[in-house]
């Protein structure tokens, strides 16, 4: 007598899928652990897929692969704007799925033509089978999976009637991944990352918030209001992207978060964990700070060449205790910070115009950053009743 | 032989079509509310005796901490039950049986009908007072740790069978499921309500969340801010600060909203707001609902600062610019971190506008554009030039009696 595995009922596979399946950790590991149990089942399964489209500012879909003998792949992205990406996705099975709703099912043994590339390249690594099918997700587009077999003869009627009694569970638990994630992602793309991730884990009454003390980073772009006055709609746009990117691409490779942009101006924080954690804190903020200006240089170049502008922009840098949270109106809240320390950070950017320096900082920023920055003297700030010492980058370092 | 769609399952064919049901046209449901109802109605009709069905589901929502499904027996949808932070400090909640089942309890079930069973929630007397004989609550396990719980009530004499137990806690996973992504769709349009605004969190809920992609519409814009705020903020602690910000964004975002309009952004002590207009007949539709906001929000500072006076607290004192024009409106910023926003010269126009507020010591100006859909109620005190602008600008605001009037109306209605 051998005992019977419930695995080995199709209904275990929908039962697994809808319990302990969709509790693992990202698509992508779901899809392997379920063929490896359809293995066990004796599914001649080879190669599977996912192909999920996402709501992600770049991404506009995502791809979970699964092959037999070297198990979970990487996840591929496939970008907004990629035309090669483009090119191939129509010429696919899954543009098929998607245009019509229906399955694509090709015996790819023999030598008859295929009416797609892939599945030629496929053969080519020895499938005899594969099937497409639609996943139906409860609101927006068709997902696709994909099933193939190196097994002699392919799949039997009973192996896709299996795969096709598992779907609604697949999608169900699928989508319930792909909602959570586009939850994350939409909360971290327009919050910011630890201000979407601190939303996510509850903090979202009105007035709560922490106080956390960090780098702060305040940026705009000097005569922006007048120049754009007189530039047509896309051209601005097209300038603040730029410019825009230039400033927060190395905030966030060097561990800040941008939290607010307002208009041509952009504040952002480098966290501090400790007391120790000061001086590392104010010199990547610096570091940061000094690629952005360097970037912006290039790109400055960029419009010269194509005679346009250049970008002059002020960076202010300091460092202090903020509050971070919830503030607004109990429905419609904001996620900031305030204190009197991001108003001197303002303040003190709005002196690099008259002080005629891309950046300025306080001196409690210029400390931890020791002989890098030199004092422009005592200044008086609007609204700051005490003049305040000012540093800013030594004159050779800016050009 | 490949099925037609992707709707026959295991589960159906293993004869259970409520499971069945679940994994296909319940997801399809525009919300928790239908499921809830669908699913009732099926487990009534397959021959459960339910009497009262009941789901608590957590949330994220600025106001709301939980959502209290209840669906009896003849009802067509559950009614829904708000409930606000703070409950979990509260008598209904720490004498209800959900909150054993929060705490990891994998069941409680008291047969009523049974004269020795334990009544030892409160909502079991009130049920045993309409007739129920059995009570079962479950938890429901979303992912990421987080459970609700559910529960089912019959006034059966004889009350729930085992096998409908058993059927009914197969069923639970199921259901689960689809709620959780049925509730996960409502907190994410409920964030982006919140920190986004209602038409921005729509559009991108919509798909409209690529760098560069934008729309331009025609609004009335409204930007304003408190004057002095950095330095009334240096000598206050940071929860002053904040209960001032909320106080005062308060009177200012409420007749916003109730007047039609969004607010799109909040900078520092400063807001941007729109009052979009469908079409250029709508224009004159769309400023007057900016101004009669305008003028409630007014109100509402004065009596925040009638409050702030009797407890010795600094007047605040606010300055609203109004303007009409075409804005873009969409995301912009860096391409992992846009940002979604309004820009364009009608945008810088009403900030600059704004600034005179103080100037000229007015607490409400509006441009030209803006004030002639509002006929007489505003009129011009003269031309000035706005920094940055080449041109003077005719500018408009309230009679100098119009604020103390409404004011006036207000206290003695």
């Amino acid at each position: 007598m051998t005992s019977v595995d419930d695995d080995i009922e199709p209904e275990a596979v929908a039962k697994w899928l809808l319990n302990a399946g969709r509790r693992i950790g990202t698509p992508g590991e779901l899809l392997s652990a379920l063929c490896e149990r359809l293995i066990r089942q004796g599914l001649p399964l080879d190669r599977a897929s996912l192909h999920i489209s996402t709501l992600h500012p770049q991404v506009r879909g995502s791809r979970f692969l699964w092959q037999s003998g070297s198990g979970q792949q990487a996840e591929v992205h496939y970008g907004r704007l990629d035309t090669a990406v483009d090119a191939a996705y129509r010429t696919s099975p899954l543009f098929a799925v998607h245009q019509t709703g229906r399955p694509v099912r090709r015996r790819l043994e023999g030598a008859a033509a295929v009416d797609f590339p892939i599945l030629a390249e496929l053969r080519a690594e020895g499938i005899s089978d594969y099937l497409a099918v639609p996943l139906v997700f409860s609101s927006g587009p068709l997902q696709v999976a994909t099933w193939s077999s190196r097994r002699p003869g392919g799949f039997h009627e009973s192996d896709i009637a299996q795969i096709e009694g598992f779907l609604p569970e697949l999608a169900a638990a699928i989508e319930s991944h792909e909602q959570r994630r586009m939850l994350r992602t939409l909360l971290e793309t327009y919050l910011g990352r630890q201000a979407g991730q601190r939303v996510l884990n509850g903090t979202i009454l009105r007035g709560d918030g922490e106080t956390i003390a960090a780098a702060l980073w305040y940026c705009d772009l000097r005569d922006f209001t007048v120049m754009s006055d007189a530039m047509p709609r896309d051209q601005v746009i097209a300038l603040l992207n730029d410019y825009f990117e230039c400033m927060a691409g190395p905030v966030h490779e060097n561990g800040g978060e941008v939290l607010k942009f307002i208009g041509d101006a952009l504040l952002a924080i480098f966290p501090i964990v400790d007391d120790l954690d000061r001086d590392r804190a104010c010199r990547i903020a610096l570091a940061a700070a000094e690629a952005a200006l360097a970037d912006l240089r290039r790109l400055n170049v960029r419009r010269r060449g194509m005679g346009q502008r250049e970008l002059e922009v002020g960076i202010g840098l300091h460092m202090g205790a903020v509050m971070y949270g919830n503030i607004g109106a109990p429905d419609r809240l904001d996620f900031t910070v305030i204190g009197p320390a991001v108003n001197l950070v303002t303040r003190i950017e709005e002196l690099c115009p008259t002080l005629g320096e891309a950046l300025l900082t306080s001196s409690r920023f210029a400390s931890p950053c020791g002989s890098k920055l030199k004092s422009r003297g005592r200044h008086h700030l609007k609204g700051i009743a005490v003049p305040q010492e000012i540093f800013g980058l030594p004159s050779a370092a800016q050009s | 032989m490949i099925a037609d769609g992707t709707r026959v399952t295991a589960l159906a064919q293993g004869g259970d079509a409520i499971a069945a049901w679940l994994v296909t046209e319940a997801r399809d449901l525009a919300d928790t509310k239908a499921v809830i109802g669908g699913f009732a109605h099926r487990l009534v009709a397959a021959g459960f005796p339910i009497y009262r069905f009941f789901l608590s589901v957590r949330t994220l929502h600025p106001q709301v901490v939980a959502i209290g499904y209840q669906w009896r027996r003849g009802d067509a949808l559950p009614s829904e039950t708000p409930r606000e932070y703070g409950l979990d400090r509260e008598e209904i909640y720490l004498t209800s049986p959900i909150k054993p089942i929060h705490d990891g309890v994998s069941e409680i079930r008291r047969r009523l009908g049974d004269p020795g069973s334990r009544r030892d929630y409160p909502i079991l007397v009130e049920l045993e007072g309409e007739g129920v004989t059995d009570y079962l609550i479950l938890p429901v396990r979303f992912s990421e740790a987080r459970i609700n719980a559910v529960s089912v009530a019959t006034d059966r004499s004889n009350g729930f069978t085992d096998l409908e137990i058993e059927r009914f806690k197969a069923l639970v996973p199921l259901l689960a499921l689809v709620l959780e992504v049925k509730e996960t769709g409502r907190i994410a349009a409920t964030l982006l309500d919140t920190y986004l605004g209602r038409d921005a969190g729509r559009r991108v809920l919509g798909g409209l969340i690529r760098r560069g992609e934008g729309i331009t519409i025609a609004a009335a814009l409204w930007y304003c801010d408190l004057r002095n705020f950095t330095a009334t903020a240096e000598a206050l602690s940071r929860t002053d600060t904040i209960a001032l910000l909320n106080d005062y964004f308060e009177c200012m975002v409420a007749p916003v909203h109730r007047n039609g309009g969004e607010v799109l952004k909040f900078i520092g002590d400063a807001l941007l707001a729109i009052f979009p207009m469908t079409d250029d007949l709508d224009r004159d539709r769309a400023c007057v609902a900016a101004l009669a906001a305008a003028e409630a929000a007014l109100a509402d500072l004065d009596r925040l600062n009638g409050r702030r006076r009797s407890d010795g607290k600094a007047i605040l004192e606010a300055g609203i610019a109004l303007d009409a024009g075409a804005v873009t409106y969409g995301n912009i910023g860096a391409p992992d971190r846009p940002d979604f926003t309004v820009i364009g010269a009608a945008v810088n126009f009403v900030t600059r506008l704004e600034r005179m507020c103080g100037q000229l010591g007015r607490q409400l100006l509006a441009s030209a554009g803006f004030a002639s859909p509002c006929g007489s109620k505003l009129v011009s005190i003269g031309h000035y030039r706005l920094r940055g602008m080449a041109q003077a600008q005719e500018i408009f605001a309230l009679p100098p009696n119009a604020g103390d009037q409404v004011i006036a109306e207000l206290a003695a209605s």
